[in-house]
């Protein structure tokens, strides 16, 4: 969620210091704030009350009114994501193996299969076997075990095992937008805006850790992984409170209920019912 | 357990042994999993016939995730390539060695990705800040956050070098 163009706005010379505004002063000063907290927030954090969101909306009732909504539809508990750029993709990966850890079927089989996704969309074998090797000790993790739970949250806040799941989910999607033909028409690239190709997109927008996945990137994730994923946005967009949900794969066939993501501009969090 | 890191470098190398490199690449040392060195040349018809250019790489405990460290080689019998990218210390401005560097590329795909660099070049000169960067340069080009641009206009690095 940090854009570069917002760290070159932080790295100017006294002399251009100067020159702000007291208002623009007190905004970068909330920046550098905001920047020096998130680099201290863990990759994953421990699951919290989602009112703790109130705090954060206190001078909006519009975000109040969506975040009263949530609660009242259930999504009691939210499990943060660091704002780095690779939240969507740990956030999904740690809501996939959390259900699949508490699921009682506990099916690894499509997991097993993207390894053939993987090589049928070209990538190296050496590139992607010893991710894929950490990812699935952590699928093989059951809720019945002590300190699954603990394990498995461990594992995602280590940047040495949490980054390289999240270059796995990288590469599936990648992998979907380059086997699954759908994609192509759908890909601009977001700094200039122009059409360009599933290759040119996956390279610069998607196989890179830190850049943030848009629509397309979560469409093909949740296609590729085969699963439900419903995200709710809280975006303040609506006076009567009512959030927008947005279903990807809503007919996946890896049951279950649906892995749900709460999106703020740019920011993607886990909301879960249940502890 | 060896370290993700020098597992996917051994599996690189192993590649490398068995498949040659691609063309125009010769692989010159690597006696460990920190330092390597190639040289590479252009083949066919470019502004750097005849020009053969040592390129170094330094990879840390974090490498695919992070990127390796690139650079020509400059010593007293190698110089860097005269390229609008390429500084006369032998740092590059390359965006897949920055901000588009993704754990999909190897070693051998940076050689060949700064192959093309060269060959596609269509005048010889240094980047407009050579001199100033040149002076300040940190040791390892990871440190700098250089400013990407099109093949067509010349680099430059920012002021500041990142910590």
């Amino acid at each position: 969620m940090r854009t570069i163009g917002r760290h070159k706005s932080l790295t100017c010379s006294p002399s251009d210091i100067a020159d702000l505004t007291q208002a623009q002063l007190y905004e970068m000063n909330q920046r550098l704030l905001e920047e020096s907290m998130e680099s201290e927030r863990p990759l994953i954090s421990p699951p919290e009350a989602t009112s703790v969101l109130r705090n954060e909306y206190s001078n909006s009732p519009d975000f109040l009114a969506q975040i009263e909504t949530l609660i009242n539809r259930g999504y009691k508990i939210i499990i943060r994501a660091k704002g780095d750029g690779d939240c969507f993709y740990r956030a999904l990966a740690f809501a996939y193996l959390d259900r699949l850890m508490r699921s009682t079927g506990h099916s690894n089989d499509r997991l097993a299969a993207t390894t053939d996704m993987l090589a049928k969309a070209g990538f190296d074998e050496c590139v992607y076997d010893q991710p894929y090797e950490m990812l699935q000790s952590l699928a093989q993790l059951r809720a019945s075990r002590t300190n699954a739970r603990e394990e498995l949250w461990q594992s995602f806040t280590d940047p040495a095992t949490s980054n390289y799941i999240v270059m796995y989910m990288r590469l599936l999607t990648s992998a979907q937008m380059r086997i699954d033909e759908q994609f192509a028409d759908f890909l601009f690239d977001p700094e200039s805006q122009m059409q360009t190709s599933v290759d040119d997109f996956c390279r610069r927008f998607v196989e890179p850790l830190g850049k943030e996945a848009d629509h397309v990137q979560v469409a093909a994730l949740a296609q590729a992984l085969d699963v439900h994923v419903k995200v709710a946005y809280l975006d303040g967009h609506a006076a009567d409170g009512q959030v927008n949900f947005v279903d990807f794969s809503e007919n996946a066939s890896h049951g279950g209920d649906p892995l749900v993501l709460l999106y703020r501009p740019g920011h993607y969090d886990i909301l879960q019912k249940n502890a | 357990m060896a370290s993700v890191s020098s597992r996917r470098l051994r599996k690189e190398l192993s590649e490398i042994h068995v498949e040659g490199c691609p063309c125009g690449i010769k692989l010159i040392s690597a006696d460990d999993f920190e330092t390597w060195f190639f040289s590479i040349e252009v083949l066919g018809e470019s502004l750097y016939q005849g020009e053969v250019f040592n390129l170094m790489f330094r990879f840390d405990a974090n490498y695919p995730i992070s990127s390796p460290a690139v650079q020509f080689v400059v010593d007293k019998d190698h110089q860097a390539p005269i390229h609008p990218h390429v500084y006369s210390n032998g740092h590059i401005c390359a965006s897949i060695l920055g901000t588009e560097w993704s754990p999909v590329l190897s070693v051998t795909a940076v050689c060949v990705t700064l192959q093309s660099m060269l060959a596609s070049c269509k005048a010889k000169e240094r980047p407009v800040d050579n001199d100033r960067y040149v002076r300040t340069a940190p040791d390892n080009p990871k440190k700098t956050r250089f400013q990407y641009h099109g093949e067509t206009i010349r680099s430059h690095a920012t002021q500041e070098n990142v910590s």
